[in-house]
């Protein structure tokens, strides 16, 4: 057994098939020189071309545009004279066409890896994608093989997935994908997700290469497991496994169209968490109604410097397109905490969590929040765009969040930029000091998101990141109950919605409470978007008609045991 | 042929989507278009071109544009280019 990341969860079994590698075409076979050659390739260039629109066809309205905008990308590569031309020039001094190719795509590979740009280094993968593409091609034997074992099942290897790759793959017969590369936020994840494969990536190259043609696989996307030549015992008990997770997904499937409204009638929103824009898929495929948290502090790890507004901007307003008709609810940087940017320095402090983070550290820093929301406001047109503030502890940092906020919008007015007329503004309600003055903060907002990770850390003062008292740590203590009421009854009063998105958001248990007590949206991780669905819809408020039970008691175990018998 | 100077005011200048834009508009016209920075020249049918010229904001790049349609073509990308200032 070998250990790898899943990157789409489920099970697989079935034969190992590997991916035709063009690297393998015999160069033998093209011989082609000179004018020969340039017709050859000149008619690759128009095949691929073909099929990269005839994808672009197929794909449109199933696929997010962001993966639909890469093929774009390609055809212009394709036909850029840059690439095109360097291609033919080696062909007229003797070179082969497969080295002709290889040796371009490497020099244009050279020349956009020394230039410091996440834009620009997509494009140089773009380069790669349709080098791969017109070898492919070229090679026409081993992708007749590929066609061949299209028929039957298989578990798909690969070192590497390009985007097109796994856009070809028949997900009819494909159990499931196993790469060395490609992390969980690569195309293949996403991709492989939204085709409901699992895959598992970060196998050692050794291990993959081993594997022959044929040869018998599992692959436990659930554990991040792929066992080899298992026994027929093991083949058994997965296969059991498979049965029963294709009956409980089968059951769950069955509310991904559906709305969220309770047996009495309520409608609830079911949002999505998301960090990045390709998460932004999982919208419209699971049938949610929107997104309630877009972490935005994913773009300022991970580089060496402060992001762009125009690099802002345009996630943001891709995201947006994505949502389409959709709320889309954007917290503003997040970052301090347990949160740390190599590029920035932050003096240390002796409690990071009480230190200066979220707000604190946007309002202390006005020109890196400056540029965040001139990039929201920039993009507020392309969708239905919500503002949240991360940990607001008072009613003075709102104002002063609300103020830069109207600085900004009147500055792009200015500047003659157009920004959607309306844009609520909400805050995070983490800080138990927010929570107690709900009834004074509901008066300035337009809604309220319950962040449940932190208000449970800051209420009950526990790091759930030490081991020796996080056992302390727990949304069902009663005075985080408490509050939770609190903020429900003083946003409702004040006629605002309240929201929550916090783990708590997507617990099974929680949400017939949550749903009792008036919550009006739940925002969770999408992988218990459809269970979520299954709770509210078969939700009957009779049986909780004195849920309030669970305020006066006093432990966390208590409620539990409430809420347990209850359901 | 015609040739006009602008100075580029967007933040990142000709990267990015710009770049694909541009590229996208100039392969309508039959006419050759040129973007120069520095003495260096860029075909404007290249994305690949664009992006490694280096016109970030604030550089001042002229567009040449040469061709039966160069009247058009100089008029579309001129405005496209201005457009993508704000």
């Amino acid at each position: 057994m070998v250990k790898g990341i899943s990157i789409s969860e489920g099970i697989g079994i079935g034969p190992a098939h590997w991916l035709a590698q063009p690297i393998e075409v015999d160069d033998a076979q093209h011989r082609e020189q000179g004018e020969a050659a340039l017709v050859l390739v000149r008619s690759l260039f128009r095949e691929v071309e073909k099929d990269i629109e005839q994808q672009i066809e197929s794909k449109r309205g199933t696929v997010a545009n962001d993966i639909l905008g890469v093929f774009e990308a390609h055809r212009l590569m394709l036909k850029d004279p840059m690439f095109a031309d360097k291609i033919e020039e080696k062909i007229k001094v003797g070179v082969t066409i497969q080295q002709a190719i290889s040796e371009t795509e490497n020099e244009l590979m050279m020349l956009f890896s020394i230039l410091d740009d996440h834009y620009l280094r997509e494009r140089a993968n773009d380069i790669k994608d349709i080098s791969k593409r017109l070898l492919t091609k070229l090679s026409k034997g081993s992708s007749a093989k590929v066609q061949a074992r299209m028929d039957t099942d298989y578990v798909l290897l690969a070192r590497e997935l390009t985007p097109s790759d796994v856009l070809e793959i028949d997900v009819q017969h494909v159990k499931g994908i196993l790469t060395v590369t490609g992390g969980p936020t690569a195309h293949v994840a996403i991709v492989a997700r939204s085709l409901g494969v699992p895959a598992i990536s970060g196998i050692e190259e050794t291990f993959l290469r081993a594997i022959q043609e044929g040869e018998l696989l599992i692959i436990d996307a659930l554990l991040g497991q792929v066992h080899l030549q298992p026994s027929p015992e093991l083949v058994q008990e997965y296969e059991r496994k498979v049965a029963s997770l294709a009956q409980k997904q089968a059951e769950l499937e069955s509310f991904r169209q559906e709305m969220a409204i309770t047996r009495n009638g309520k409608r609830v929103e079911v949002a999505i968490n998301i960090g990045n824009d390709t998460d932004a898929l999982e919208v419209k495929r699971l049938g949610t109604d929107g997104i309630g948290l877009f972490r935005t502090e994913l773009f300022y790890t991970n580089r060496e410097d402060w992001p762009t507004e125009e690099e802002q901007y345009q996630i943001y307003r891709s995201v947006l397109e994505e949502a389409g008709e959709n709320p889309v609810v954007v917290r503003t940087l997040d970052i301090g905490g347990d949160k740390e940017l190599s590029y920035l320095k932050i003096k240390p402090e002796q409690n990071p969590f009480l230190g200066l983070r979220a707000i604190r550290f946007c309002l202390s820093r006005p020109e890196i929040f400056r540029t965040q929301l001139r990039a929201l406001l920039r993009a507020s047109t392309f969708g239905q765009l919500k503002i949240m503030l991360p940990m607001i502890s008072g009613i003075e940092e709102l104002r002063q969040g609300k103020q830069l906020l109207a600085e900004v919008r009147e500055e792009l007015v200015r500047e003659g930029i157009e920004i959607a007329s309306k844009i609520e503004i909400g805050i995070m309600v983490e800080i138990p000091s927010a929570a107690i003055q709900a009834d004074l903060l509901a008066k300035e907002v337009d809604f309220f998101s319950i962040g449940t990770n932190d208000l449970v850390q800051y209420t009950l003062a526990v790091d759930r990141l030490n081991d020796q008292v996080s056992y302390l740590y727990d949304y069902f203590h009663p005075a985080v109950l408490r509050l939770i009421q609190l903020v429900v009854e003083a946003a409702h009063r004040e006629g605002k919605w309240v929201g929550m998105c916090g783990e708590m958001a997507g617990d099974p248990l929680a949400i017939p409470l949550l749903l009792a007590m008036g919550i009006d949206e739940l925002s969770m991780s999408s992988k218990r978007v459809l269970n979520a669905k299954r709770v509210i819809k078969t939700f009957d408020i009779e049986s909780l008609h004195d849920w309030q039970k669970v305020l006066e008691v006093g432990t966390p175990a208590q409620v539990r045991e409430i809420l347990a018998s209850l359901a | 042929m015609l040739s006009k100077q602008l100075v580029l005011q967007s933040r990142g200048g000709l990267h990015a989507r710009p770049a694909t834009f541009l590229v996208q508009m100039a392969n309508k016209y039959q006419s050759k278009i040129k973007v120069v920075l520095d003495g260096k020249e860029a075909d404007g049918k290249s994305v690949i071109g664009l992006l490694t010229l280096g016109a970030g904001q604030g550089k001042e790049i002229t567009l040449v544009v040469d061709g039966t349609d160069e009247q058009e073509a100089m008029a579309d990308m001129f405005a496209f280019l201005q457009q993508a200032e704000e």
